[in-house]
């Protein structure tokens, strides 16, 4: 689903992100963990097709990024690590506008719109603008615009940011659910406990190269998670 | 603390001028320098209007009622000061986007709002000067008093001192009323036109009925000699601002004394204030039975349209050109058969003339187009938000092209009102009126794509407030710089050369083509632009 070949990206002098390979295949949540700046935002920017890499390539379903931008684009959903999104719009003028910019049929957005607001209890607060909501809230409503366009592969960054125990459970189950109908989740963390329990694969990051990475088991082996980041970070 | 901070807010408004920091220094103070020559270029062009204005009211002067002069500049110099600050001054003061940030520090309410106030200060001096500065040098050419010199001088900074006092009460006024009304951003442009029609209606009784002043002024006088009050209070202040000894020294202390006691009292209530403005009355969200739909461009385009009109700096600092459509539009009503006169004499008595107008409203109607500046800040103002636009699967062309059509529709309905109202007031053939209104369309067209490429190549995407893109940006006043001078290079040429060798309709088509062909290459420009405007590096 997503082949992360010899990716590259270097700011200056400073090689953010350095040969990084990685496949993550339908049904797979694969977590990436490493320090602050360790390059796992700068490696989900270049996924996603918000920053150019300067070597590699990036591959979602079989389409390259650098020459199908908006073919890739169609089978994804970011989520960003802070949900700046448009203050003038209430909630549900968000959802509708992004619903509209993957061409979401009518019937289906109605649904998924008060199937996930009602999952997040967000239905209520649909009316008001972005800018009354909390950054919870914000993360929540981007969540919703993520899953509407029913990706193939959804990226987020420190998702779990800002969530209330009862949202950050939902999430859970949602990457779950999406997962087990043949979706894959990449997505960045510093919650290992979470990761340990939730992903299938995990990769470890420190100043832009490759740690380990593979199953859950094959990279913590009898130890915890922590304790593996801790020996190699 | 203070120094640090009020470095932070300067700093912001360089950034604001000269857009990010990822440039070398060398181009920055390339950048800098051409943009004090540009800026220098635009306030001699306004100040210029205001000095023709201080030279016919300099009659006061000579019929010894040098008071009357200065109350009538100086009320003008404080108006436009007030109108052009006060949105701003909302802005700044309590919707700066690092407000939290900086009340979160052990950094004292007041010195927060100090350095606020200063970078407020400067921006009314900006428009207070525009006006005072040639006030003073007409006022200096009749030959006061050394003293009386250098006081009227030194009193423009004490009447920024007003003028910031009121923009600051102003702002407040509107934070209080910011959260309680619906539809504040149209009202608050309803009241902002009221205002500014009022200065226009102002401005031409001014312009009209210098006599009849002359004798207001002495009514005043003769008034004030037997009963003071405030008559007295209205030759004070002109007196003060000539800079006439004892009245001088106590309108300095009034201006200094009401920005310090306004200062401290924003001080106190500087937080709970901040805390009004946010949040408003929840809204029941009741499931719609039908969902509307919409294609990309439509979407974006509805999408634009709501950042412009949720918010009222922005409609009012960017739709400039609209809202002098609308007082045309009133214009129009009073003065509609007074146009239809001069029009029928034009045409039986100076064809000349009737051309040169007829070109003159085709370059009237580039202007008036080109006061609606959307395009430029809305590509700035997508710094927060712009990673949506990288993640979505379209093509940023569809964006900024969706932009540059709201400037085209707004300015275009704007251009259509007038050249289609001045062209049937006048009576015009219906050839004359047609080659008109497309030259004048022709116009909106070229300035809306040169705004949009202003404000791809000149983008800020590190703003802390969004009035700073909207009114002080670069993109903004080079976007203003090119409204007024492509359309006064157009009638320039046709005033000075082309008249001789050509009819006005000839020309008019020759300058259409030209626009045309401008505009198109423009637009491809846009096109390649528009693929990587919101591309990281």
């Amino acid at each position: 689903m997503l082949r992360i070949e010899h990716l590259t990206k270097v700011y200056g002098d400073k090689r953010a992100v350095d040969d990084l390979t990685l496949h993550i295949q339908p049904g797979e949540i694969y977590g990436f963990i490493g320090h602050n700046g360790a390059g796992k935002t700068t490696t989900l920017k270049c996924c996603v097709g918000i920053l150019k890499s300067d070597g590699g390539e990036v591959y979602i379903d079989g389409k390259s990024i650098k020459t199908d931008p908006i073919g890739c684009k169609k089978e994804i959903a970011y989520i960003p690590d802070n949900p700046d999104i448009y203050d003038y719009m209430t909630g549900i003028q968000y959802l509708n506008f992004i619903a509209d910019m993957f061409q979401v049929p009518a019937a289906e957005r109605d649904a998924k719109i008060h199937s996930f607001a009602d999952k997040f209890g967000l239905t209520g607060n649909l009316a008001q603008r972005v800018s009354d909501y909390s950054h919870g809230m914000k993360q929540k409503l981007v969540l919703i615009s993520a899953f509407m366009h029913s990706p193939r592969l959804i990226i987020m960054d420190e998702p779990f940011v800002g969530l209330d125990p009862a949202a950050a459970f939902e999430v859970k189950e949602m990457m779950k659910e999406f997962c087990a109908q043949g979706g894959a989740v990449f997505f960045s963390t510093h919650v290992l406990e979470v990761a340990e329990k939730l992903c299938h694969k995990v990769a470890i990051i420190k100043d832009g190269k490759l740690i380990k990475a593979g199953t859950m088991e094959e990279v913590k082996g009898d130890e915890t998670l922590e304790d593996v980041f801790m020996e190699n970070v | 603390m203070f120094k640090a901070l009020l470095k932070k807010q300067l700093r912001e408004i360089g950034i604001t001028f000269l857009g990010g920091s990822k440039r070398s220094k060398r181009k920055m103070s390339l950048t800098g320098a051409g943009l004090i020559i540009f800026a220098i270029f635009m306030a001699l062009c306004f100040a210029g209007l205001f000095f023709m204005l201080a030279t016919q009211m300099e009659a006061f002067i000579d019929m010894g009622f040098t008071w009357m002069y200065f109350v009538m500049m100086g009320g003008i110099a404080l108006f436009l000061a007030v109108i052009g600050s006060a949105f701003t001054t909302f802005n700044s003061m309590f919707l700066a986007k690092d407000n939290d940030l900086l009340l979160s520090m052990p950094i004292p309410t007041g010195t927060i709002v100090s350095v606020r106030v200063i970078a407020v200060w400067i921006s009314t001096l900006i428009y207070l000067a525009l006006v005072m500065v040639p006030t003073v040098i007409v006022y200096i050419g009749h030959g006061p008093g050394a003293l009386e010199a250098v006081l009227s001088v030194l009193m423009i900074i004490f009447l920024n001192c007003l003028a910031t006092a009121i923009s600051l009460l102003l702002g407040w006024l509107i934070s209080l009323i910011y959260s309680r009304i619906k539809n504040k951003s149209y009202i608050m442009v309803l009241v902002a036109i009221a205002f500014i029609g009022a200065y226009y209606y102002f401005y031409f009784k001014i312009m009209n009925n210098i006599s009849e002043l002359a004798a207001v002024a002495v009514g005043f006088a003769e008034n004030t000699a037997k009963e003071g009050g405030i008559a007295a209070l209205v030759i004070g202040f002109g007196n003060g601002l000539a800079g006439n000894g004892l009245p001088t020294l106590i309108l300095m202390v009034i201006c200094a004394g009401l920005l310090a006691l306004i200062l401290a009292l924003m001080a106190r209530t500087f937080i709970g204030s901040m805390t009004k403005v946010r949040g408003e009355k929840k809204k029941e969200y009741v499931r719609s039975t039908k969902v509307k739909t919409s294609g990309v461009a439509m979407a974006i385009l509805k999408k634009e349209t709501k950042a412009f009109t949720s918010n009222a700096g922005y409609m009012l600092n960017s739709g400039m050109g609209c809202i002098l459509t609308v007082l045309f539009a009133v214009f129009l009503v009073i003065k509609g058969k007074e146009i239809t006169v001069i029009m029928n004499f034009l045409s039986t008595e100076n064809l000349e003339l009737l051309g040169l107008v007829k070109v003159g409203i085709v370059t009237a109607a580039s202007i008036i187009s080109g006061m609606t500046i959307v395009a430029a800040p809305a590509i700035s103002l997508e710094a927060k938000t712009k990673w949506l636009y990288q993640s979505l699967p379209i093509d940023t062309v569809t964006v900024v092209r969706q932009k540059r059509n709201l400037q085209l529709i707004l300015s275009g309905v704007s251009v259509l009102v007038m050249t289609g109202a001045i062209c049937f007031l006048g009576g015009f053939p219906i050839i004359d009126s047609l080659l008109i209104i497309v030259a004048g369309l022709l116009g909106a067209y070229l300035q809306a794509n040169m705004h949009l490429f202003i404000g791809m190549v000149k983008p800020n995407f590190s703003w802390t407030n969004e009035m700073q893109v909207v009114k002080q940006s670069l993109a903004v006043l080079l976007s203003m710089g090119f409204s007024f001078i492509y359309p006064i290079a157009c009638i320039g040429i046709y005033y000075f050369f082309a008249h001789e060798v050509m009819s006005a309709l000839v020309y008019i088509v020759v300058l259409s083509v030209i626009t045309l062909i401008f505009a198109l290459l423009l637009e491809m420009a846009n096109t390649k632009k528009g693929r990587t405007i919101y591309q990281e590096q």
